[in-house]
């Protein structure tokens, strides 16, 4: 039995170093033209480390994948990111657990009073989406996005659509995305409680894409997902080009958290904000900078 | 004879005794810390309040914590998950005791060794994809999320702890008793219901509250389908949030060193307090179905 | 008379009660029949309706309008796993500022690294003109130009993840048997604006891919039989000798057939309810409006890649090679915790101690243990390794916590074991001149060690299902763990993030079937054990 046991563990070992080698197997062809991204002016040799940054959901993707292509460049620093939520976050960088944050809202007056500040690194427009498979509506008015989270109106057929009771899916209430929503669509206006709690923008997502009659809220880079259908306020469609020229109103910053800036912390910020990775921000359907 | 032991045995002793009392120090370690976190709310909130009220808004302006909606979500759906569980289980225990042969027997075992083991995310991929479609077919529930669904899924996850101990207590049930109602002229059935369910009450009832303790404390799989809105559930197909869900929904959240920190806590040892008054109760039933069986 | 009829009551009492029963079993066992089969099923094929902008219908031969006489193969390099693929994909591919990757399309995290032919001229036009547009007119910097056939063959043999059109005719179909060659899906939907007008607040904007045909073939006739508003179905095509020809063949014969490009374009964009398919290119060109096309797809989910291949883009692209790998550490590092210490508590409780009220305690103390909720535990992780002791999210603070919950597991089952060695053991070799110590180590523990060994698996099995407790204590980094304190992600979270995020449902359930693979694996191994040990105890 111990012999097995012996044989298994290092065979484990064994998978472990190939996998961790696999990863240097992805060189570059020989062909490879050069090309000069904008971030390499900033290129410095001498980076390396373990980096941990942490924070909101929401830019989770951006920052992500702006690792994993930053990644590239710079071998020999490693950086974690941990997908714990704006408040979290800032606090994690107030604390020195994160040396760059993220957060889909803006600083609170106590957090900007501690030392925070940020940059924003893209833009994302809160888009309200429908079940696409059983809700016919295409474009709704903001009053009546509020009325129907306020749970005023309770049928599609009050809006012209079928006759069929709305599902109406909501965020925690400490997320940014809930904040956004309630200080752009509701302004005075109070949510009904009895809205099922969804965790994120995807399992919002999930939910209302797998849900007939239903309608929630998700961050523009979520409108793709199975199922759900966008719909226009005011008959101006959720877009990058309406963020752009202001007509659509139901937009945020999504910023980087940070006290102060580190050598490699730095780089990292500008290559978000250079054009490689604002291109990155537009793959991931978020709005980059204009 | 204790002073004929060499040092280093006594030394080992002494180890292998620390080591026994890890888990109780960590029982200790584990209450004192959630409530060292969590009492601290009640400076700010009023108790009653945070017992009886069913206000949930920790992030208004003027933020309520009341978490009794969340207490009765919690409770709620664990007794319809046990209605569900508590006849299929001993069913199927007093099967695997008395009816089946080998080979069923096993075959059954098997099956809900694997039920015990599959991870409550699965439960929860299945009761989403799986039950809650079908509670929508069937039901003029809008999602087919919220007690049902959360209470089917319960119901099946809690299934193995019925079953184990209910197959376990009639087991222990002495041979005589039950050879003695069927000489008497009972039937098999008759000998089951009258007399071995009876002598085995003690530990089925254990099992039972065993399943409670399981069905209360459950996160994930409730998480995925059981709606999640802060409200008083007020039926079968309404939402629900329960007191783990709460925590696990929030704290990814609440501002650290807020109060709605801290009240995740509370909230945690609301759960606790559940979860120690029913390891109490498991234990008096435990130890009532020992003397039983060993009385005889 | 009154004893039969009881005894007739007693046997059909009998009769339901045992039928009831029987139901019972069956319906527990055909829960987890459902259960497990539902999740394989959904882990092992995908089927799901996907919205593109183009039809189903793809080709391998494709040419540019302006270019009919140059047409191209689309070869990629072999391990690229792609069967077909999007115009709009192949644009992106060449004129993209930043390189592309095949995630998007594959979902394999592996750079695009396309090439030009560009034999003479000519071949370049041609060639340039098929993968620009409007829109992106420039091609990257990352393409590469090659002159020779034999220089293509090689740069797509050799080079990881490359891609390139080649003019049709210059390779022999010998040749080509070692490259894959790509169809193109380049035709979209083209409808008069009116058609997706916003109508009481509904739109029409897609159809499905079987409907396609039936616009033209007469099956519809009004916009409204599909969702859209009261105006007839006008099919027009667009027919000359070039790329267009090809894909005009299946449109119907009701159609109305035109020869010139801009009468065509501008009966489309004047007649009210018009329908025609046009290259996707010249959706864009001529500012056409378009349905989106839901195809039924049918798929293979989880495949050997995805065991194998590191995870990367939130989960979205790759595989869980590292994330398998993490969940065998936290295990492994887990038991190196907990086993010793489960194990020499079970000791002291049975062989050492003598029952009195503090041993009681002791055990109460393991009870309780065992029925603490693991969002307990996490709570409790958090505040003590986490932010007390400063251990971080990570990897250290997940085995400490994860190692308490499992260790009333071990304990008990390890006292069980313990227990069930005979005493006869322990006396004859205490008879023999033994210390207490070397009889437990020498002589109780090997007769122990099957059930011991059981126990552990059992404890194994909790660990890998195990996922409130991680979340706030292990993190949701995907990368390979590489010290103590460094966030890591093991399946179960992995299962949640990808529902959670909606990353992928999928992806969810093939990381699922993994996980129930783990798992019959552990109830095997512990099954065997226990065989073992009933076998022993029978010799």
């Amino acid at each position: 039995m111990e012999k097995r046991l012996s044989v298994m563990i290092v065979l484990l070992m064994v998978a472990a170093t190939i996998f961790a080698g696999g990863k240097q197997e992805t060189q570059a062809p020989v062909t490879a033209p050069a090309s000069a991204p904008a971030v390499t002016a900033t290129y410095d040799s001498t980076f390396k480390g373990d980096l941990a940054f942490g924070g909101s959901t929401t830019v989770d993707p951006i920052i992500t994948a702006a690792i994993e292509e930053w990644k590239e460049l710079y071998p020999n620093v490693h950086i974690s990111y941990e997908g714990v939520g704006s408040s979290t976050g800032i606090k994690g960088v107030l604390a020195g657990t994160y040396s760059l944050g993220a957060a889909s809202r803006e600083l609170k007056a106590a957090e900007a009073a501690s030392g925070a500040v940020t940059t924003a690194v893209a833009l994302d427009a809160i888009a309200v989406v429908v079940n696409s498979n059983s809700v016919s509506l295409s474009n709704l008015s903001v009053e009546d996005v509020a009325k129907i989270y306020a749970g005023e109106i309770t049928n599609w057929k009050e809006l012209g659509g079928a006759d069929s009771s709305i599902v109406v899916f909501n965020r925690d209430e400490a997320s940014g995305t809930y904040e956004t929503f309630e200080k752009k669509v509701m302004g005075k206006t109070e949510f009904m409680k009895a809205a099922s709690v969804t965790t994120g923008n995807g399992d919002m997502a999930a939910k209302v894409g797998a849900t007939p009659n239903a309608i929630g809220y998700v961050g523009l880079g979520f409108i793709s997902e199975k199922g759900l259908k966008p719909l226009s306020l005011n008959g101006v469609e959720a877009s990058i080009k309406n963020v752009y020229n202001g007509t659509y109103a139901v937009q945020r910053n999504l910023n980087v958290v940070f006290t102060e800036l580190g050598k490699i912390e730095d780089a990292f910020v500008n290559y978000i904000l250079s054009k490689d990775g604002q291109d990155i921000v537009a793959d991931l359907d978020f709005i980059p900078l204009p | 004879m204790k002073n004929d032991t060499p040092s280093h045995e006594r030394f080992i002793e002494l180890m292998l005794f620390l080591f026994a009392c890890v888990s109780i120090i960590s029982v200790i370690g584990i209450t004192f810390f959630i409530f060292e976190e969590g009492l601290p709310l009640f400076v700010h909130v009023n108790f009653f309040e945070f017992l009886l009220s069913s206000d949930w808004s920790p992030t208004a302006d003027n933020p309520s914590f009341g978490i009794l909606a969340f207490i009765i979500g919690s409770i709620f759906v664990t007794t319809i998950s046990l209605i569900i569980a508590v006849p299929i289980g001993i069913a199927t225990g007093v099967f695997m005791s008395e009816y089946a042969n080998p080979k069923w027997s096993s075959i059954v075992r098997k099956g809900i060794e694997l039920l015990a083991g599959i991870p409550s995310v699965i439960y929860g991929l299945f009761g989403f994809f799986f039950i809650a479609p079908i509670i929508r077919t069937l039901t003029s529930s809008d999602t087919g999320l919220g007690v049902l669904t959360a209470s089917i899924i319960l119901g099946i996850m809690v299934l193995p702890t019925i079953i184990n101990t209910t197959e376990v207590s009639l087991r222990a049930v002495p041979r005589e008793l039950k050879e003695g109602s069927l000489a008497l002229g009972a039937t098999y059935w008759q000998t089951i219901i009258r007399t071995l369910i009876p002598a085995a009450r003690s530990g089925i009832i254990a099992g039972i509250v065993l399943g409670i303790g399981r069905s209360i404390g459950e996160t994930m799989a409730v998480l995925m389908v059981a709606g999640n809105s802060p409200i008083m559930p007020k039926g079968l197909l309404s939402n629900t949030r329960t007191l783990t869900m709460n925590i696990v929904t929030d704290l990814k959240y609440a501002e650290v060193g807020s109060l709605h920190e801290t009240s995740l806590f509370t909230t945690g040892i609301v759960l606790f307090i559940f979860i120690l008054f029913i390891n109490l109760l498991v234990h008096y039933f435990m130890k009532k179905s020992l003397e039983r069986t060993q009385g005889k | 008379m009154n004893i039969q009829q009881s005894t007739r009551r007693a046997k059909r009492e009998e009769k339901v009660a045992k039928s009831v029963v029987y139901l019972f079993v069956f319906l527990t066992l055909s829960v987890l029949v459902w259960i497990v089969g539902y999740v394989l099923f959904k882990g092992f094929v995908t089927i799901k309706d996907t919205s593109y902008e183009v039809t189903p219908s793809s080709i391998e031969s494709i040419a540019s309008e302006k270019y009919p006489e140059e047409p191209y193969l689309l070869i990629v390099h072999d391990k690229v796993r792609v069967d077909e693929i999007l115009y709009e994909e192949l644009i992106e591919m060449y004129t993209k500022r930043r390189q592309a990757n095949w995630g998007d399309i594959t979902q394999q995290n592996l750079k695009i690294w396309p090439f030009m032919y560009a034999g003479n001229t000519s071949f370049y036009d041609a060639a340039s003109e098929l993968v620009t547009s409007e829109e992106s007119d420039e091609i990257g910097d990352h393409v590469s130009y090659i002159n020779t056939p034999e220089e293509a063959l090689s740069y797509i043999e050799n080079v990881e993840g490359s891609a390139g059109l080649v003019p049709v005719g210059v390779f022999s179909e010998d040749q080509l048997k070692d490259v894959k060659v790509v169809p193109v899906r380049m035709v979209g939907v083209a409808v008069n604006d009116g058609v997706t007008a916003i109508i009481d607040n509904m739109q029409l904007r897609e159809i499905r891919s079987d409907e396609v045909d039936h616009l033209f073939d007469g099956t519809y006739t009004n916009w409204n039989q599909i969702g859209g508003p009261d105006l007839r179905i006008v099919p027009i095509v667009y027919q000359d000798s070039s790329i267009y020809g090809e894909l005009t063949t299946q449109l119907g014969n009701i159609a109305e057939v035109y020869t010139d490009k801009d009468d065509f374009i501008s009966t489309l964009k004047n007649t009210e309810g018009a329908v025609a398919r046009v290259l996707f290119k010249d959706l864009e060109e001529e500012e056409l409006t378009s349905l989106s096309i839901i195809k039924h797809e049918v798929k293979r989910n989880l495949t050997i890649h995805y065991l194998i291949e590191e995870p990367a883009r939130s989960g979205a692209w790759g595989g869980i090679s590292t994330i398998i790998i993490n969940t065998l550490v936290l295990i492994i590092f887990t038991l190196v915790f907990s086993s010793p210490i489960g194990v020499m508590a079970a000791i002291y409780l049975i062989e050492y101690s003598t029952e009195n009220r503090f041993i009681r305690i002791l055990r109460l103390g393991t009870e309780t243990l065992a029925g603490i909720p693991s969002i307990v535990f996490g709570l409790f992780g958090y505040i003590f390794f986490v932010e007390l002791l400063d251990m971080g999210i990570g990897f250290i603070s997940a085995t400490l916590t994860v190692t308490l919950m499992i260790l009333p597991t071990i304990i008990r089952t390890s006292e069980e074991a313990l227990k069930s060695v005979p005493n006869t053991f322990r006396e004859g070799s205490l008879a023999l001149g033994a210390t207490k110590l070397t009889t437990i180590y020498k002589v109780v523990l090997p007769a122990a060690s099957p059930g011991i060994l059981s126990g552990i698996i059992l404890a194994v099995g909790r660990v890998i299902g195990e996922t409130a407790v991680l979340i706030y204590t292990l993190g949701s980094n995907y990368e390979l763990v590489s010290s103590p304190t460094s966030s890591a992600r093991v399946l179960s979270l992995h299962i949640y993030n990808l529902f959670a995020e909606a990353i992928s449902f999928e992806r969810a359930f093939s990381t699922a079937t993994v996980l129930i693979f783990m798992i019959l694996l552990v109830n095997y191994g512990t099954n065997t054990l226990i065989g073992r040990i009933n076998t022993q105890q029978r010799s």
